[in-house]
Order: C-alpha cells, then sequence, then structure tokens
C-alpha cells in the first residue's frame, strides 16, 4: 500500500499548492450555506439536501478533472509504468480525497450549525460517514466519466447530465415515491436520492432506522461498485 | 547501473493497429547490452506507439514484446523498478515543486534512501538549486529536466526516453546527449525516440521507422556507409528514396 500512500501523499501536496482550489473545497460551501440561510425564513428542511449534495458534486469535479489531467500531461501513464497496481491507484485517490471529504464535512457541520440552525439529530459521525460514502461514489464516478473527455471543459459538461437531474429527482423537490414511475425507477439507481435520504434521517430525524442503514447499504455498494469500475478503466486510461 | 544477465528488450513481428489504422506492422527489435538506441523517423512513424508498447502501457495487436524474458503487459513489480520512463509530454506536477515531484517517483518506486537519491537525481540534472520552486514556475527546458529526473531518480537498467530533447536549446540538447552517454557507459540500456534525425547520429544504434515498417537498423556509421550521405538525416532521405523506388517497381 506504499503506492496509495504515495498518491495520496501527492493529491493533497497538489491541493496544498493550489489555493483557489482549496478556497473552492472550503470556503465556498460555507458561504453558499449562510446565503441559503440568510435567504430562506426557514433553511432547516434543505439542509439535508444542501450537505448531501455539496461534498458529491465538489468530490465529482475535482476528481474528473483531476483525473482527466494526470491523462492529458502523460502523468498517469508514468505511474501506470511504475511498480504500483492498479488498486493502489485509486486507493491512494480515496485516501486524498477522503481527508479532502472529511475536512469539507466538518466545514459543512459548522457552517450547517451557524447559519442553518441544524441540530444533527441522529449524530455527526453519520453525518461523516454519509459525507464519506458520498464522495467515494463521486470519485469513482469522476474517474469513470474522466475517461469519456479530452478537455476540461468537456469533463464540465457532464455535470448537467450527470449530477443536475440526480439533483432534481433524487427526492429533493418531491419525495422519490410520489414521481411517476418512469422517473421514480431511475431515481431509485441515484446516489444523491440515498443520500439525501440518509441526510433527512441524520439532519432531521425523518424517517426509520432502517430506512437509513438502507441508504448507508445502498451507498456503500455505490462505492463499491464505482471504485472498482475506476480500477478496471485504468487501463483504458493508459 | 548495473545490467543484469537477462537484461533483454526484445520485440519480435509487433503489430498495433488502432481501429483501422495500422501503427506498427511487424517490428523486430532485440536489445541485450548497454546501448543508446535511437528509434527515429517522422512523425506518425510508430516510434511512440513502438514505446508504449515496450512499456506496456498498449497491448500488441500481434506479435510479443518481452522486457527481461516477461511479457511488456504482465512485468512483475522488480522487472517494472528496473525501468525508468520520461513520456514526450512534460509529464509532471506543476502544482508541486521540483523536489516534490521527484521524491513523488522515488517513493512510487520504492527507492530506500530518498533524500539522497533525489538529491543525486537533482543534481545530475544541475537542478540542485531549484528545488523547491514550484514546477509551474520554471522554464521549458528546467521542466523536461525535472521531468528526466522523475525518471532516473530509481537508478533504472532501462531507460526508455520518448523525444527527451524536443523543444530543447542547442546548448541543453549537447548536456543531455552527454549525460545519456555517461548513462550508456555505466551499464545503462538507453531507448531513445527522436524525430530530429540528425541528432541520431549520437546513437548507438538507430532503428529507422517510416509509417510502422522498420526501414533499417544500424549504426550511424554504416548508414552513413551505405547510404553514402554526409549525415544521417541526408541518409534517412536517400533510403526512403531508395524504398519507395523499390516498391514502385
Amino acid at each position: 500500500m506504499s503506492g496509495a500512500g504515495a498518491v495520496a501523499g501527492r493529491v493533497l501536496r497538489g491541493l496544498r499548492g493550489d489555493r483557489r482550489t482549496l478556497a473552492l473545497v472550503l470556503v465556498v460551501p460555507a458561504f453558499l450555506v449562510y446565503l441559503v440561510g440568510e435567504v430562506f425564513p426557514r433553511p432547516e428542511p434543505i439542509a439535508p439536501i444542501l450537505l448531501a449534495v455539496f461534498v458529491f458534486f465538489l468530490t465529482y469535479l475535482l476528481t474528473s478533472i483531476g483525473f482527466l489531467r494526470e491523462r492529458t500531461a502523460g502523468t498517469l501513464s508514468r505511474v501506470l509504468v511504475a511498480p504500483v497496481s492498479r488498486t493502489d491507484i485509486v486507493a491512494g485517490y480515496v485516501i486524498g480525497f477522503g481527508v479532502l471529504a472529511t475536512v469539507q464535512a466538518g466545514v459543512l457541520l459548522v457552517a450547517g450549525v451557524v447559519f442553518l440552525d441544524v441540530e444533527f439529530t441522529h449524530g455527526v459521525a453519520a453525518f461523516v460517514l454519509l459525507e464519506l460514502l458520498g464522495a467515494a461514489t463521486a470519485l469513482g464516478l469522476g474517474v469513470v466519466l474522466s475517461l469519456f473527455a479530452e478537455t476540461e471543459f468537456q469533463a464540465v459538461q457532464f455535470i448537467p447530465l450527470v449530477i443536475t437531474p440526480q439533483v432534481i429527482l433524487g427526492g429533493t423537490i418531491r419525495p422519490v415515491e410520489d414521481l411517476v414511475w418512469y422517473l421514480e425507477y431511475p431515481a431509485r439507481v441515484m446516489p444523491i436520492t440515498y443520500l439525501v435520504r440518509g441526510m433527512e434521517y441524520v439532519v432531521r430525524g425523518e424517517g426509520t432506522v432502517t430506512r437509513f442503514w438502507t441508504a448507508v447499504a445502498v451507498l456503500t455498494a455505490f462505492s463499491v461498485v464505482a471504485l472498482a469500475a475506476a480500477v478496471l478503466v485504468l487501463d483504458r486510461a493508459r | 547501473m548495473s545490467v543484469p544477465d537477462a537484461a533483454t528488450v526484445a520485440v519480435d513481428g509487433l503489430r498495433r493497429t488502432f481501429d483501422d489504422v495500422t501503427a506498427l506492422d511487424g517490428v523486430d527489435l532485440t536489445v541485450a547490452d548497454p546501448a543508446i538506441v535511437g528509434l527515429a523517423g517522422p512523425n506518425g512513424s510508430g516510434k511512440t506507439t513502438l514505446i508504449r508498447c515496450l512499456l506496456g502501457l498498449l497491448t500488441p495487436t500481434a506479435g510479443t514484446v518481452r522486457v527481461f524474458g516477461q511479457p511488456a503487459t504482465a512485468m512483475d513489480a522488480p522487472t517494472r523498478r528496473a525501468i525508468g520512463y520520461m513520456p514526450q509530454t512534460d509529464a509532471v506536477y506543476t502544482d508541486l515543486t521540483v523536489r516534490e515531484n521527484v521524491a513523488f517517483f522515488a517513493r512510487l518506486y520504492g527507492v530506500a534512501d530518498r533524500a539522497a537519491a533525489v538529491d543525486d537525481a537533482l543534481e545530475v540534472v544541475g537542478l540542485e538549486h531549484r528545488g523547491s520552486d514550484r514546477v509551474a514556475t520554471l522554464s521549458g527546458g528546467m521542466v523536461r529536466r525535472t521531468s528526466l529526473a522523475c525518471a532516473v531518480v530509481h537508478d533504472p537498467t532501462i531507460l526508455v526516453l520518448d523525444e527527451p530533447t524536443v523543444g530543447l536549446d542547442p546548448a541543453l540538447r549537447a548536456e543531455m546527449w552527454d549525460r545519456f552517454r555517461t548513462w550508456r557507459s555505466a551499464g545503462t540500456i538507453v531507448v531513445l525516440s527522436t524525430h530530429y534525425l540528425g541528432e541520431a547520429g549520437n546513437c548507438d544504434r538507430v532503428v529507422f521507422l517510416r509509417d510502422g515498417h522498420v526501414l533499417a537498423d544500424d549504426t550511424p556509421d554504416a548508414f552513413r556507409a551505405a547510404t553514402g550521405a554526409d549525415d544521417l538525416e541526408a541518409g534517412f532521405l536517400a533510403l526512403l528514396d531508395a524504398h519507395d523506388r523499390g516498391a514502385t517497381r
């Protein structure tokens, strides 16, 4: 796993030198939460949605563009020639962005409490767990989809296609169960649906504990599938 | 840099296609001893594809590529550790410092005394005083030298360099060639590609590629003698001419 440690260290060192990205990851979410708190007279109902979507969205954005850069700059080829397994490379990304997602979760936690009066009914640990599972899924998705882009602009073009429908259908505007069947079934295979469902339980105490653990189980499955797909597609990325 | 007995690069009947395009066809190449082997030819002749097949980054459509007797696409960790690779693109992290880049690759290759190895690599490429500079702030030549330091930090037995001197000024190019000769003399197999045909005269052996075929494989002196040309560029053009005339007959 020393290869994973090297890759994780490289990811984090790169972010340290990139202040704009650091601000995007750490300051912008808190600022947006503040704006929501100022604009909505009762922001609590939308708090779970904001907290669910931010980390997922930013992790997807950073990994898809970061991985695309690795591929187009030639560093990925170089890493693949080195005596490091594909699993180690993806594990390195998971550790690096996992650290970042944890810090982000901390920022959102504080912002949620300060600006949205969020109480985290079922504890902070469950909140962080959900954020990390969402980040792992977004990471795998970002790596896989970055293969279909040749430029950073093209990678960003996937956002309205991949992220936005999830945000619209994933229980943010109306419950998934109330959607027409041809929208309900796609919504049931979207990670954000389960992120929102889990957050509603953790943040506002909505739903049952069974519903929460089902969401955790489904998100874990999404993470495993997305990361396994990322390992498999690394061969194509060469 | 020492070469184990089994140090061999063996390419046999290599064919590689990309959809309808044949990038390499029937390429044979064997390198057993320390030497600077140049893969020369115009753009699109198949040099980079051959290099990527040697490194296991591309799977042959037909034929075999073996390094130390192992298929290039299934090399074990010790074999991979024996290879250093400098891609055609800069292939370094611009948001890291020079030292951080070299240290990253040292760690990937499991170098024992990392700090000393990084110091040595930086000294070899003449960047020992720029180690704490971010790569984004360096000139193009310094970025190429950083990339070279990343390729040699683990003291490889086979050094594969894709267009290592492209974009460099003549003085820096000459400096690079001096380094390649030093490594070759120390026992390293240096396989490099170049589309500067004149520059290929610095190699011990030149493999001329054209449209994915090996047009000729010999020493620069033998080329000059065979074609009667003063430099390799003229010699290569004479070869092409002879080849084309033979093809139209």
